[in-house]
């Protein structure tokens, strides 16, 4: 990993310490005891939870600040619109916990320790091309078989609703991506973005994870990043983030627009079957005319 | 060096362990403070003045006074961009 990578990561995790966090919102609950509580500081109770990870506790802060997108749509955690104090786009969020039936997910685990051998090194996809330990370590293979048309059948499904919920525009699927990676010891990806272009350019819209792993989890870290952005200026946040937890069996979405990271990842043994595993994909779409945010 | 500083109003502060942590609720981001920090961050009270602040320190620390007086100004600084602290009369 890239020295500037580990600052950064180090960074990220003593912001998003849940213990900092939590000792912050109690200061700001007993400030905001004695008085009515403003949009501010709604806002910043918010942003305190969704570093610290706490998904629950932050879809219900936005359910206070937010109430009619969150009624809305109910598969929401963080709704579309809004900025950070630094005045990055806050990234709209679907977290859906508990996805599927607990033998789904077993069924795609043991899948996925059965076809280790076709798991690979992951390259950038910009640049050059190629391995690059400095900017991105996991495995990943776009060959398997296990629940993998259920979850494009699940997303195709269900497109209209992120859209709506994300208040992305209804662009049509060109290509859906599809893949499942791996994060072993040390495995994490630098700060990046999914689609570089304009709204509409061609390119990856809607990026997806499902989280899996060996129940209980054998490993730590291997957290998501999603920094406030500002999709137009390939700008992001510095210290304003949502953090999510690779929770097995967790599906997360987000515009592929904003900047991500994941974090390091720890795997004591290293064995391949312990690591953090996620089927990824990406909805691709054409080049449109339609009415985009960025 | 005669400026005298106190905490803003609305700082919320971590003290997590031996990590401290200051936070503006205007700005929202998150200042850590080193050993150093924290020993001037515990004398400005809206009392002492920046250079009383800076003598203590170099009695307790057995630095140079120049030192100890660059290193306050340059932590108040850090803190008023920040909006970490209030100018007192």
């Amino acid at each position: 990993m890239h020295e500037s990578a580990r600052i950064q990561y180090d960074m990220l995790a003593r912001i998003g310490d849940a213990g900092i966090n939590a000792a912050l919102i109690a200061q700001l609950d007993a400030k905001l005891a004695d008085t009515a509580p403003n949009t501010d500081q709604r806002q910043m109770r918010a942003n305190l939870l969704r570093r610290s990870g706490d998904i629950d506790a932050t879809r219900d802060a936005y359910r206070t600040l937010v109430p009619g997108a969150m009624e809305a749509h109910p598969q929401l955690t963080i709704p579309p619109g809004l900025t950070s104090k630094d005045g990055q786009r806050i990234a709209p969020l679907i977290v859906i916990d508990d996805l599927l039936p607990a033998a789904a997910m077993e069924a795609l685990y043991r899948h996925a320790c059965d076809i280790a051998d076709r798991f690979r090194h992951a390259r950038l996809s910009s640049g050059e091309n190629l391995y690059d330990p400095d900017k991105r370590e996991t495995l990943l293979t776009w060959e398997f078989e296990v629940l993998r048309q259920h979850f494009l059948d699940y997303v195709a499904d269900n497109l209209y609703g992120f859209q709506d919920a994300l208040e992305l525009p209804r662009f049509t699927v060109e290509r859906s991506e599809i893949k499942l990676t791996n994060h072993l010891e040390g495995g994490f990806f630098n700060t990046h973005r999914d689609n570089h272009g304009s709204g509409r350019e061609a390119g990856r819209a809607l990026t997806w994870l499902y989280y899996f792993s060996a129940t209980p989890p054998r490993f730590a870290g291997g957290e998501l990043f999603i920094l406030d952005s500002d999709p137009a200026n390939a700008g992001c946040s510095d210290s304003f983030f949502t953090k999510v937890e690779p929770r097995a069996n967790r599906f997360v979405a987000f515009p592929s627009w904003f900047y991500h990271a994941v974090g390091p990842t720890h795997v004591p043994g290293n064995a391949f079957a312990d690591g953090r595993f996620a089927v990824s994909g990406h909805l691709h779409k054409p080049a449109d005319t339609l009415d985009w945010p960025w | 060096m005669q400026q005298i500083f106190a905490p803003a109003d609305d700082v919320l502060m971590s003290d997590a362990g031996e990590l401290k942590v200051l936070m503006s609720m205007q700005q929202g981001h998150f200042v850590e403070l080193n050993a150093t920090g924290r020993a001037i961050w515990e004398r400005l009270d809206g009392m002492a003045t920046l250079a009383a602040i800076a003598a203590d320190l170099q009695d307790v620390y057995d630095i140079p006074p120049e030192q100890c007086e660059a290193e306050v100004l340059e932590f108040v600084g850090n803190l008023r961009e920040h909006r970490l602290v209030e100018p007192r009369d």
